[in-house]
């Protein structure tokens, strides 16, 4: 977002999404924004019902925000014509977290990366078609033999590698991926984090990274931001983040994750300190939304905090900080 | 360390109990720590259409009283089965078919219907990965803790005994009312464990409690089922695939794979010290905040492939399809479960004896 980083691929600025519920609105997003420059690796982290999730259906072109803009290389999405929009839908992709509910059961994953080829090259003939869904299991690391199989025939790794192929297969710059690994068991899901790292790499594909992990997160990416309750609280490289992070919601989450070296460190310390009691709940609320959890709270936080920057590409939001 | 321990046969070393360690082992009979279950050569056959599949091979194991024991590996590799056994929940087509379980001093294995159902819920209590799932959701919620009540405690089975074991998982009291649909999943696991909880069991069987869970509500329901194990002098089997939190809360630790338990013992031997190529894959995999050396350009090597079902019927060593250690002999001879340099740690390995890496 600073000057010195390129051109960004996705630009979303003051995202406003609420949903009906009940007589009243939910507001799921509020006032966020983000870009995701090419051949970056963006961590969107927070705990369930944040709004993380809502916000990448946002940037993919599903969910129409109430207010704000979703630019993509410069263009609004929703103010493109349908070829513009088209070509949008191809540059940025989608990976899903379960992988079985993504995968048509009743096709085998021979059918389901072809398909991808006769829609969106439908130049392409039969053995074009088969040799390129050979390259795609081959890259994503798949035996070449499982075209041939059924979703239900593979394991969960597999369909994960399934998914990224499909995502990869037209071709992506931008690819959002939802919580992609934490539905696998830790060895399956360090091979795909090492295969989504490796490709991104290799075709310095720019990745936003859905996650509650904050250590899958730290493996993965270069610049963190963190979600509360709709709102964007923190934004930092991820050397900054997580060497200092500046909002006590951060903090508390990077305390709560369970390390193996800490938890063996720390083996002997009879009572932990009680972290994050509670649960984030939006009720009712004026001022800060992490204000009823928050340990350092004062009077100040009954009026919204605004982002203030801190240093370059870190802003925080929080009346500690202000 | 050793002096620490307490022998084998009054079940789990407690090197990191500083009583014990103090006192030296001449105490140990006079020990807190009872052996509440034990688990001995279990083998666990599944009977499928087109052949018996071992699920569980020759585990062993035992909780003590105000303990954790901890069995992590991959999915598939058991875990559950062997938990399950041990209230004898596993589905017909599950055949134990040698060894024992003895839940204080009494075979469960031997035990009728009526005892059983005794043994269910009242002694030993089970908390699932999925509270959803666990909970009925045609009725509060409330109601479904003072059933479990009136069935083992009818004394106990009022609304005000439910509320005190709310506000023992830190409940507000208005959940009472409410049906599962209405609360958040982590609300639903504290009704779990609450449900768990209200007979004051002796044993907790934990499988998978936190993993549908966030990580802030995992740390919240973890300091539970610990304050609960410490107040109430419970013991705790805890099962799971996060190494992070068994190096938290767990005092010994069994690896299982393919069925086998490939490393056992003491949580800072097992994860400080790993002899198993397996237990160092498992580590391996999982990306750390606190390792100061790394980077984003570093890369985890974890453990390739994935569990097959030819490795249960793999003549030599289970895991050597997917070992980078592995000799030609490892493929031939089945490794055994022997003490590695320390007494209570056990590796199940052909080059255990080797300098590790």
């Amino acid at each position: 977002m600073s000057a010195s980083t390129p051109a960004p691929i996705i630009d979303a600025s003051q995202i406003r999404v609420q949903f009906p519920s009940g007589k009243e609105r939910l507001t799921a997003v509020n006032r966020v924004d983000l870009a995701v420059a090419a051949g970056e690796c963006v961590g969107l982290v927070g705990e369930s019902g944040c709004g993380k999730t809502t916000l990448g259906n946002v940037l993919v072109g599903w969910v129409r925000p109430d207010e704000g803009t979703v630019r993509w290389r410069g263009r609004d999405i929703w103010r493109v014509d349908k070829a513009v929009r088209a070509q949008f839908h191809r540059d940025v992709q989608m990976v899903f977290q379960d992988p079985y509910g993504s995968l048509n059961p009743r096709m085998t994953v021979g059918q389901t990366l072809s398909e991808v080829f006769q829609q969106h090259q439908p130049a392409l003939a039969a053995p074009g078609v088969r040799s390129a869904v050979d390259d795609l299991l081959q890259s994503t690391g798949v035996a070449v033999g499982y075209a041939a199989c059924y979703p239900h025939e593979l394991s969960g790794g597999q369909r994960q590698r399934i998914g990224l192929a499909r995502a990869l297969a037209v071709n992506p710059s931008l690819i959002i991926a939802d919580e992609p690994v934490s539905a696998l068991d830790v060895s399956v899901q360090i091979q795909i984090l090492n295969l989504m790292k490796a490709i991104q790499q290799r075709r310095s594909l720019s990745l936003l990274f859905v996650a509650h992990d904050l250590a899958v997160v730290r493996y993965m990416c270069h610049r963190v931001l963190v979600m509360y309750l709709g709102c964007l609280v923190e934004e930092a490289p991820a050397e900054v983040f997580f060497k200092a992070p500046a909002h006590p919601y951060s903090q508390a989450l990077l305390k709560v994750v369970p390390d193996i070296a800490r938890g063996l460190a720390q083996r002997h310390v009879p009572v932990r300190e009680p972290v994050l009691q509670g649960e984030a709940d939006a009720r009712g609320l004026a001022g800060c939304p992490f204000a009823p959890r928050c340990a350092f709270v004062h009077s100040k936080c009954s009026t919204p905090p605004a982002m203030t920057g801190l240093s370059s590409g870190h802003r925080c939001a929080c009346h500690l900080h202000g | 360390m050793a002096t620490g321990v307490s022998p084998s046969k009054n079940g789990i070393a407690f090197p990191n109990n500083p009583a014990i360690q103090l006192r030296g082992p001449d105490l140990f009979d006079l020990t807190i720590h009872m052996t509440l279950l034990t688990v001995s050569d279990l083998k666990i056959d599944f009977a499928t259409p087109f052949r018996t599949v071992t699920a569980v091979d020759g585990v062993s194991f035992s909780v003590s009283s105000d303990s954790v024991l901890a069995l992590v590996g991959e999915s598939g590799c058991g875990k559950s089965v062997t938990a399950l056994a041990l209230a004898r929940l596993l589905a017909p087509t599950a055949q134990i078919r040698r060894g024992d379980i003895v839940f204080d001093g009494e075979s469960v294995l031997q035990m009728n219907g009526k005892r059983l159902r005794q043994l269910r819920g009242r002694e030993l209590a089970y908390v699932f990965q999925d509270p959803a799932s666990a909970l009925n959701p045609v009725f509060p919620v409330g109601w479904q803790v003072v059933e479990v009540l009136r069935l083992h405690d009818p004394a106990r089975a009022s609304r005000a005994e439910v509320l005190d074991v709310f506000k023992r998982v830190d409940l507000p009291a208005r959940v009472f009312e409410c049906y599962p649909a209405d609360l958040s999943g982590g609300m639903r696991q504290r009704v779990v464990i609450a449900m768990a909880l209200a007979c004051r069991p002796r044993l907790l069987i934990a499988d998978e409690p936190t993993t549908a869970l966030d990580v802030t509500l995992q740390a919240q329901i973890m300091d539970l089922i610990l304050k609960a194990k410490q107040d109430m002098g419970m013991g705790v089997l805890f099962i799971t695939h996060n190494l992070g939190l068994v190096a938290q809360i767990a005092d010994e630790v069994h690896v299982m794979y393919a069925g086998h338990v490939m490393e056992s013992g003491p949580v800072d031997r097992v994860l400080g010290m790993p002899g198993h190529p397996y237990t160092r894959g498992l580590l391996d995999a999982v990306p750390s905040l606190s390792d100061a050396s790394w980077n984003r350009q570093g890369c985890l090597a974890g453990i390739r492939g994935a569990v097959s079902q030819a490795d249960i019927v793999a003549a030599g060593c289970r895991f050597c399809s997917r070992c980078d250690d592995a000799l030609a002999g490892c493929h031939e001879l089945p490794p055994s479960l022997s003490a590695a340099d320390h007494p209570h740690h056990k590796v199940r390995c052909h080059r255990k004896g080797d300098a590790s890496r």
